[in-house]
């Protein structure tokens, strides 16, 4: 059984949420002095809180929906609920392309840039080599050549980290890999937002036409949908999304599982349903493991690990719950 | 036809000297080529540096010595190290950064494998595998920073140059006595690594014991060694100044107000120190953080005086003088 009311809920936790976090974090800024600083006429200290974690709540945000809007489109078209946004190995691709700029010893925006045309890059691979496979199912084929491209660009990223200046690049590269939402200003964030929502736009468009695509290509064509013009533009909206994301805010794994997952206790499978719920519940996810990693101290525990500590024992619970749920 | 006598006694005299001299010459190409032989032997080194600290101390008493690099500096930072320094990367054996395999390790015939840096379980552990396994001896010398001269005077006597280590430890005692004596009320300061400046050295650690000894205070405070934070962390923390090795973030924070301006009003002052051939505080923790603490030291006078003891130490240290120009980029420099 589906409910109505659950969307509106959660787009108004995701509003409560931005708003604690705006307020929240080490300068003490109460709530009214943000307000009034957003108008700019506010106190100092609050000039200076909404300047450093505006950014940094889009940059969550902006994670969180795209991995979760992700992660459901790919579970959506592969009817596998083990699929998450790295299928076509994006964040390794990601990865690869930002130690790279790290060890050439790019500027920031350089990073993101090469992690955004890394993860595109190896999904591009995938893409490339499913086709040329010509398979009977391109579905399984797909899969296949991601987990080929993510190996690679794994392998590439390990010899980055064993080439890499052990005093200077080394810790560069790893703290990139664990995930920050801290490393964007309002600019970049800005910027992979306009990408990011981009690609979310067009897999919400894709809508029903994903759960056509999920019974398969003769399905979906009987239905008078093109099925692999169709799935191309969802893997590459899927992708752009990702790709987006991880780029300034490192790889954050788990929540493109997770959302979805929980979407789904939610809403129901039904893909215009289940994808707004996990872009929502996907942005919340990240808001809290952001809070989370700033509340422990002076220094920010790495929001990658932080959401396999959150979210691998949620979806083991979530896992639990659905399985003893009467059908 | 009369010709030249073939025992003409006056020529005897000359003949009997030009036999000599192409003895001599042949005795003096022998010894040109043995000495060549000699030199290359010397070239080639024959103690492997097990980490990059240890290859900057080697480097400093007896650079002859040296096999190669843990990690081979970049060429802006050759140029300023001596021609004896320019050896291939053979990659390191303590822990971190790219590792040598072993095997390769024995087919240098290292006479000794050098390691300068933390003397913990972890290293020992390291030092005795490598040392059964390659059957090569593996020294292991403290590198705190305080321990420099003991460690030079150490690495002396493994090395074969007891006279250089001495003479070196000796300064490097100067310099250590005249650092911790000025430790006075300096300013606070955050230390920002990384292109982004968000990694730091928690107080205490390694990477900024060289301006804590100062008397500088060190902001971040509550973690052990190099963590990331925020900025809005290091907005709340309001230090007097930036400190930095790398000039990417120098000039990227040096006109953003979020980096520049303190909560109270007033600009925060942004300090990029040098960084070649190695950094003056850190990266890596060896002999060369003794040109921080001699820069930090207020007995030099000066800033001038300061920057001129410290251009004299470097050219000792490294065995090599940098040219004005070199020297003018590789000074500290207070960014507006």
């Amino acid at each position: 059984m589906t409910r109505n009311w659950p969307l509106p809920a959660v787009v108004a936790t995701i509003l409560l949420a931005s708003l604690a976090s705006l307020a929240t974090g080490p300068i003490a800024a109460p709530l009214p002095h943000l307000l009034s600083a957003l108008f700019g006429n506010g106190p100092r200290d609050a000039e200076l809180a909404l300047a450093l974690r505006g950014p940094r709540v889009l940059t969550a945000l902006l994670c969180g929906a795209s991995l979760g809007g992700a992660g459901a489109a790919f579970q959506i078209m592969f009817r596998n609920p083990l699929v998450a946004p790295d299928l076509l190995g994006v964040s390794s691709g990601a990865g690869l392309g930002a130690a790279a700029a790290l060890l050439a010893g790019a500027a920031p925006v350089l990073v993101e840039t090469g992690a955004f045309a890394g993860g595109l890059g190896a999904a591009a691979l995938a893409i490339g080599c499913a086709r040329l496979a010509r398979p009977e199912d391109p579905r399984l084929t797909l899969i296949l050549c991601g987990v080929v491209t993510g190996a690679l660009a794994s392998a590439g990223l390990a010899l980055t980290l064993v080439v890499a200046d052990p005093y200077t690049q080394l810790p560069a590269i790893t703290f990139w890999l664990l995930g920050s939402f801290a490393r964007a200003d309002l600019g970049e964030a800005g910027l992979s937002a306009a990408i990011a929502s981009a690609g979310l736009a067009a897999l919400l468009w894709l809508g029903f036409r994903l759960d056509a695509l999920a019974l398969g290509d003769d399905q979906a064509e009987s239905l008078g949908l093109p099925a692999r013009k169709l799935r191309l533009c969802a893997v590459a909206a899927a992708t752009v999304a990702t790709s987006a994301a991880v780029a300034v805010a490192g790889i954050v794994g788990w929540i493109g599982l997770l959302a979805p997952h929980g979407a789904r206790l939610l809403v129901g499978p039904e893909a215009t349903k289940l994808l707004p719920m996990s872009i929502g519940l996907g942005a919340l996810l990240c808001l809290v493991v952001d809070r989370l990693s700033v509340a422990f101290g002076a220094a920010e525990i790495p929001v990658g690990l932080l959401a396999a500590a959150v979210g691998a024992p949620a979806f083991l619970l979530l896992f639990v719950t659905n399985s003893r749920r009467p059908t | 036809m009369s010709g030249m006598p073939e025992s003409d006694p006056a020529s005897l005299p000359f003949r009997r000297d030009r036999a000599a001299s192409r003895r001599q010459f042949l005795a003096a190409g022998l010894a040109a080529a043995l000495a060549s032989c000699s030199r290359s032997a010397q070239r080639r080194g024959d103690v492997f540096a097990a980490g990059q600290p240890a290859a900057i101390l080697i480097l400093a008493l007896a650079p002859e010595r040296l096999l190669g690099w843990p990690r081979r500096p970049a060429p802006a930072a050759l140029a300023l190290l001596p021609p004896s320094a320019d050896r291939p990367e053979l990659g390191g054996l303590s822990a971190g950064g790219a590792q040598a395999a072993l095997e390769n390790v024995a087919a240098l015939h290292p006479e000794l494998i050098l390691d300068y840096g933390d003397v913990n379980p972890a290293q020992r552990a390291i030092a005795e595998r490598v040392r059964q396994r390659l059957g090569r001896p593996y020294a292991l010398v403290d590198g705190s920073l305080r321990q420099i001269p003991s460690a030079l005077v150490r690495a002396g006597e493994l090395l074969g140059t007891p006279a250089r280590a001495a003479e070196l430890a000796s300064r490097a005692s100067r310099i250590l006595q005249g650092w911790s004596k000025s430790a006075g009320d300096g300013p606070s300061f955050y230390y920002a690594r990384g292109g982004d400046g968000l990694e730091t050295g928690f107080a205490h650690s390694l990477a900024t014991e060289v301006l804590e000894g100062s008397g500088w205070t060190n902001v971040a405070v509550g973690e052990a060694d190099i963590r990331r934070t925020s900025r809005e962390q290091v907005a709340q923390w309001d230090p007097e100044v930036l400190v930095t090795l790398d000039p990417r973030f120098a000039r990227a924070a040096a006109g953003d107000p979020a980096w520049r301006e303190r909560r109270g009003g007033g600009r925060r002052r942004l300090l990029l120190l040098p960084d070649l051939p190695f950094g003056w505080i850190d990266r890596p923790p060896s002999v060369n953080r003794l040109l921080g603490c001699l820069w930090l030291t207020e007995d030099a006078g000066t800033e001038s005086g300061r920057l001129e003891a410290v251009s004299d130490f470097a050219a000792f240290l490294y065995g090599r003088r940098p040219t004005a120009d070199q020297a003018r980029a590789c000074v500290p420099r207070w960014l507006a």
